[in-house]
C-alpha cells in the first residue's frame, strides 16, 4: 500500500497540536474511519487525551509502521521495551486512549501489561498495587472464597 | 510498590469490556481470584470469552474437587448467559471421576449456544482431553 505524505492534525485535550503522517495515524481504526469518511481534513480534537499520552501513542504507532518489515521477535521486544517504561498511572490513561482511538495492538499490549502485574499476586497484593478498596463484608468475602476455593489456593 | 499504591483506584473505573480483556490475558486461576478484590470485580470473570480449564487446579483443593468443578462450570456456562464463548478447552478431564456424560454434554451445548457468532472465530470452540473411552 503506497503511503501518501498527507498529514493528519490531532489536538489533545490540553491544546497540544500534533501533525502525524497518515500511515501512522491510520493505526487508529477510529482515525482511519474518519479519513475514509472524509472527516479528517481539519484538526481532530481528542477531548480526553492529553498531549503527553497522545505523543506516546504516536510514538507507539510510528514504531509499528517503521517496524513493519522487522521480524515478529523484534517487534515483541520493542513492545516490551515501550510498555515496561510506563508507570501505572500512565498505563491507565494509555488504556483509555487506546480504547477510544481503537488501536487494537496497543490495547492488547496495555491490557496484557496489567494482567502481567496481577499474575501470581495474592488479592491483598493486587489491592495494594492498584489501591483497590475491599468493600465486601467479611461474610461476603468468606462466601466467595468458599465458592471458588480452588482459585484461592496459593500454596504452589 | 509503595509509590504505586498512592494512586486512586483507576483500574476499577475501566469499563467492563476492558476489564474482561485484562482477565482474558490471565490464567483462569488468577482471573477467578480477582472476584474477591471488590464488588466491582466480583462477577467480571464470568464474562470471559475463553475458558481454558484445567481440572488439576480443582484436584489440588480438596475436599471440594468434583463439586467445585461442576459448580464453577455451571456458573460460567449457565448462569451468566450474557457472556460469549470463543474458546472452550477442558484439560485433564479424563482424571475426574464423578463427572458424567450429561455434565459434559450440557457444558458443550451451553458453550455452543454462547459461541460468538463470528465465522472467523467460531472454529475456536475446542474440547481437549475429553474422556477417551466415550468421546
Amino acid at each position: 500500500m503506497a503511503s501518501t505524505l498527507k498529514k493528519i492534525i490531532l489536538k489533545s485535550c490540553d491544546g497540544k497540536i500534533l501533525e502525524v503522517e497518515e500511515a501512522v495515524a491510520v493505526q487508529s481504526q477510529m482515525i482511519k474511519n474518519m479519513i475514509e469518511d472524509d472527516c479528517a481534513n481539519e484538526e481532530i480534537p481528542l477531548p480526553d487525551i492529553t498531549g503527553e499520552i497522545l505523543s506516546m501513542i504516536i510514538e507507539y504507532c510510528k514504531m509499528h509502521v517503521d517496524g513493519e518489515n522487522n521480524s515478529n521477535n523484534e517487534l515483541i521486544a520493542r513492545d516490551a521495551d515501550f510498555i515496561t517504561r510506563v508507570d501505572l498511572n500512565t498505563l491507565y490513561y494509555l488504556i483509555v486512549a487506546a480504547n477510544f482511538l481503537n488501536v487494537k495492538s496497543l490495547l492488547d499490549l496495555t491490557c496484557q501489561r496489567v494482567a502481567d502485574i496481577i499474575k501470581g499476586k495474592s488479592p491483598e497484593e493486587i489491592r495494594l498495587t492498584f489501591n483497590i478498596k475491599n468493600d465486601f463484608t467479611p461474610e461476603e468475602e468468606e462466601e466467595i472464597r468458599k465458592k471458588n476455593a480452588w482459585a484461592f489456593d496459593y500454596k504452589d | 510498590m509503595g509509590k504505586e499504591a498512592k494512586h486512586d483506584d483507576r483500574i476499577s473505573k475501566l469499563p467492563d469490556s476492558i476489564l474482561s480483556h485484562i482477565l482474558l490475558s490471565l490464567p483462569i486461576k488468577d482471573a477467578v481470584s480477582t472476584s474477591i478484590l471488590s464488588t466491582r470485580w466480583r462477577h467480571l470473570y464470568a464474562y470471559m470469552l475463553n475458558l481454558d480449564v484445567d481440572f488439576f487446579l480443582f484436584w489440588r483443593s480438596p475436599p471440594l474437587t468434583v463439586k467445585s468443578f461442576t459448580n464453577f462450570m455451571d456458573k460460567m456456562l449457565f448462569v451468566h448467559t450474557e457472556g460469549r464463548i470463543e474458546h472452550l478447552r477442558l484439560n485433564h478431564i479424563t482424571t475426574i471421576s464423578g463427572i458424567n456424560d450429561s455434565n459434559v454434554c450440557g457444558w458443550v451445548s451451553a458453550a455452543l449456544r454462547l459461541a460468538v457468532p463470528d465465522p472467523v472465530t467460531f472454529p475456536c470452540l475446542l474440547l481437549c482431553f475429553l474422556p477417551a473411552r466415550r468421546w
